[in-house]
């Protein structure tokens, strides 16, 4: 549950309103990631998150993660295309919003 | 006088001859030493050992709620070599204990950091983790990866394999055992044996065969410089080689290289070196667990690999081994009682590991190939990179089973002569279009054809989803329940042939709804709405699906006659079964150096190809082939309720081929059966393929299909009698998913049924987002 609140409140692109995933181990993960990109090491980054959605292969606040970081590593495409498998997965508003906001914004 | 005279001009001469003769030998002999001396140190500088480039398996995660049975794990642990105990004291054992398994894991360098070693209790329930609990704190274990499993090497080309050890990690007992056997005076001589010289020089003269006598610097430089012919001119290189070699590097140094070097015997095409691998090769553990009886049959075995062979000729090892033992007894590196015990042991080896160049042959080729792109071969085979692939050794092996289990079955059934059928295999994850597992013939351990990669083979009835997908795709025109005419068709083409498609129950069906068509793969419908929609587009469809080859656009080709391999049959349905995200496959996630440091990793990339609406209809269309089509006799193996598998069947000319490609909601899979000089087969996909991937599907773990219905489909209900869309009698009907722009206007139609709205209600209010 510590670990829930202390995904759902860490910084990045993410919404603070919900948990992205009620499996520790993915948490353990998305954190790691979050921990690398701050840190610029994006391939890093990418290993634990691809390691997450293989746990999660539907989660798409790891989808959408995931292109952020490849928006961050200089990779616009692929960080597009990831953006529109995450929007395929989720029916949330308030994602969908800000997923269609980080596409414009590329 | 002149007697006198004459006798000193001899002597005067003799002297004179000598030195020229001393100088006519001594000069060129030092100036070859020189030239000895700049080769040995040049060389056993440079010299660095080939290693093979290592491939593994992916790592087995595991976590709570992670869909693994008990078994499972123990299958894996048995694989990678993992040793039941009595009670977990060392790592790389693993105790059962109900439904729980404890594991003290192998510390292990991934690409993305350190695994150390955890000593966990793996605690399940229901085919699934249930908890991971560290045994000394208690606590609950979130994540632990566990060692993967070695899948192969690519071996220089000698096929030369070994694993370099440092000294510090050999047995003090091994190191005697090879000094009291080989060279009782190593650490006193400096590169010759004087002793064993004199006995070399009295068998030269005794007209023997030079033997024996070298010193295990001779014998390392033997193996490094020289030939193997036995000549008194090499043998007296090697001495001078030898003592240079001394002059410059240590004992250590040498002993070293020399432990690391030595052969050990074959394993089909690959060349065991160095105790490293030998106690790996032979005992199943690494060089610092060696016992003393394992050390000494080691160093028995270099007299003679073939011949002491202890898996071959177990009474001559364990000889062997026993005169080595007498030898440290006598030698006093051992005393009575060690001696006692040793020689009582039995020979001890391992079963042979199932390794060899690869266990996996087809999966490697792919590995290979994919590399081939980013490296030199002369690097693969020769740097000791660490490959880390992303084959699933549980899918692999059920796939290999299945495909050879139901093959022999099929020809018993139908009196086809043995070995008549061949087949191909491949399993791709939909996520991120990583391989799983690829068969590439039904002898799997054979390294021959790769009929996965290279047999390419008409498609038949495969390439429909791309028709009626690119009919789809106007959803102003064309909904799952749109009339399609299947009725006599002739198509006509100057130049050539009027082509008049039949079907495979040689009827026509008039009109029926598209879904049906589908389902039921009516040709003549099919190519009809093909002509209709134009040749090229279906073909331009096949390729935005994945496809990368040319195809020709003539007609005929709707019916499946171009040629694909079962990869590229693999990566079209791998599309639909991913959303519309083309995703290129991938064999490998990461290389690293032999020390674990990051090469090179290949990103999960995707790029959207097909429009999530079109994309949703057309897959629902596949389901409805497995509920209602050519795909019910899944039913057999998967319970449509469970596990709602989407597919296609395809069947060729003559019954030539028989395919079936298809997905669950986590993996694609593609089976192709068929005779390698094309003959006819007498098998449908239905008959043929559909039971292999049925029977490899059921033993394998699945998600169910979960793709998200886009905003602009509605479930609307169709006649379950004619499939078409139900316009007055909403009570015999089914549901099928239309885009909304696709429904009448007017709203005269049956809407989904309730419960299916309250269900995916329900489903909407306990959704996470």
């Amino acid at each position: 549950m510590a670990l829930v609140l202390v995904a759902s409140c860490a910084s990045l692109p993410l919404p603070t309103d919900a948990p992205v995933s009620a499996n520790p181990a993915v948490l353990e993960l998305m954190d790691s990631a979050r921990n690398q990109a701050n840190h610029g090491d994006y391939q890093q980054a990418k290993s634990h998150l691809e390691r997450a959605l293989r746990l999660e292969p539907q989660n798409a606040y790891l989808w959408f993660e995931l292109a952020v970081v490849n928006r961050d590593d200089n990779d616009p495409a692929t960080a597009r295309s990831l953006a529109q498998r995450a929007q395929s997965f989720t029916g949330n508003p308030s994602l969908l919003a800000r997923i269609a906001d980080f596409i414009e914004g590329l | 006088m002149p007697r006198k005279k004459s006798r000193r001009r001899f002597l005067h001469f003799r002297r004179r001859d000598f030195i020229f003769i001393a100088l006519g030998f001594c000069i060129p002999f030092a100036l070859y030493v020189i030239y000895l001396d700049r080769q040995v140190v040049a060389q056993f500088e440079g010299k660095r050992f080939s290693l093979p480039a290592r491939v593994f398996a992916r790592p087995l995660e595991l976590h709570a709620q992670k869909n693994l049975s008990q078994r499972q794990l123990l299958d894996e642990l048995e694989r990678t070599n993992y040793r039941s105990a009595k009670a977990v004291q060392e790592s790389g054992q693993y105790r059962v204990d109900g439904d729980t398994i404890e594991i003290s894991t192998r510390p292990f360098t991934f690409w993305d950091g350190e695994q150390k070693v955890e000593h966990i209790k793996v605690k399940f329930g229901h085919n699934q983790i249930i908890r991971i609990v560290d045994k000394l704190t208690g606590e609950n274990k979130n994540l632990v990866r566990l060692d993967p499993m070695m899948i192969g090497g690519i071996f220089p080309h000698q096929g030369e394999d070994r694993e370099l050890v440092r000294l510090s990690q050999v047995p003090q007992s091994l190191i005697n055992a090879l000094i009291a056997t080989e060279d009782k005076r190593f650490y006193r001589h400096h590169g010759i044996d004087p002793k064993a010289v004199l006995r070399a020089i009295t068998t030269i003269f005794s007209g023997a065969r030079i033997q024996g006598g070298s010193t295990l610097t001779q014998q390392l430089v033997k193996n490094f410089f020289l030939t193997q012919e036995r000549t008194v001119r090499r043998k007296l290189k090697e001495m001078v080689m030898a003592i240079l070699l001394e002059l410059h590097y240590s004992k250590d140094d040498i002993l070293e290289t020399y432990l690391n070097e030595v052969y050990f015997g074959q394993d089909k095409n690959r060349a065991i070196h160095g105790f490293g691998l030998a106690s790996q090769f032979y005992f199943a553990r690494s060089i610092e667990h060696l016992e003393l009886h394992q050390a000494a049959l080691l160093v028995g075995l270099l007299k003679g690999p073939a011949y002491y062979n202890p898996r071959k000729h177990p009474p001559r090892a364990q000889q062997r081994r026993n005169i080595v033992l007498t030898a440290m007894a006598e030698q006093h590196y051992i005393d009575e009682v060690e001696l006692a015990a040793a020689l009582a042991k039995t020979t001890d080896v391992s079963a042979l590991p199932n390794r060899g160049q690869s266990m996996y042959p087809a999966f490697m080729d792919l590995v290979i190939r994919q590399l081939k792109r980013d490296y030199k071969e002369a690097d693969l085979r020769s740097e000791g990179l660490r490959i880390f692939t992303t084959l699933d050794p549980t899918a692999q092996n059920i796939a290999e089973q299945s495909l050879k289990t139901r093959l022999a079955r099929l020809e018993a059934a139908r009196g086809l002569a043995d070995h008549h059928l061949q087949g191909a295999v491949v399993v791709v994850n939909i996520l991120d279009g990583e391989v799983r597992a690829i068969v590439g013939g039904r002898e799997a351990n054979f390294q021959g054809f790769n009929r996965a990669l290279d047999a390419s083979r008409q498609i038949g009835s495969l390439i429909k989803p791309a028709i009626y997908l690119t009919a789809l795709a106007n959803s102003e025109e064309f909904n799952l329940a749109s009339v399609v005419d299947d009725s006599p068709f002739t198509w006509r083409e100057p130049g050539i042939e009027d082509w008049r498609p039949q079907n495979y129950d040689r009827q026509f069906h008039g009109d029926v709804p598209l879904w049906l068509a589908l389902a039921k793969s009516y040709n003549v419908a099919a190519a009809r709405l093909g002509t209709e929609l134009g040749v090229e587009n279906i073909m331009a469809m096949v390729q935005r699906l994945g496809v990368e080859k040319d195809l020709p656009n003539f007609a005929s080709g709707l019916l499946g006659t171009m040629h694909l391999t079962p990869y590229e049959v693999t990566k079209m349905y791998h599309t639909i079964a991913s959303g519309g995200f083309r995703t290129p496959f991938r064999a490998i996630r990461e290389v690293t150096t032999m020390a674990g440091q990051p090469l090179k990793r290949y990103d999960l990339k995707v790029s959207a190809a097909i429009a999530p609406t079109p994309n949703y209809l057309i897959t629902k269309g596949l389901q409805q082939v497995v509920a209602r089509g050519t795909g019910a006799g899944l039913k057999r193996y998967l319970d449509n309720n469970i596990i709602p598998a989407a597919g296609k069947t395809g069947t060729t000319d003559q019954l030539r081929d028989s395919w079936f490609a298809g997905f669950t909601g986590d993996k694609v899979a593609v089976v192709w059966v068929g005779n390698d000089d094309n003959q006819p087969i007498q098998l449908t996909g239905a008959a043929g393929a559909l039971t292999i991937w049925g029977e490899m599907m059921r033993r394998l773990a699945h998600h169910p299909i979960a793709m998200p219905m886009p905003d602009d489909v509605t479930l609307a209900a169709v006649d379950s009698s004619t499939g078409f869309l139900a316009v007055k009698n909403c009570k015999s009907t089914f549901d099928l998913p239309f885009a909304v722009a696709s429904l009448p206007q007017d709203g005269n139609y049956c809407s989904g049924r309730p419960a299916g709205r309250i269900k995916s209600w329900f489903k909407n209010l306990f959704k996470k987002h």
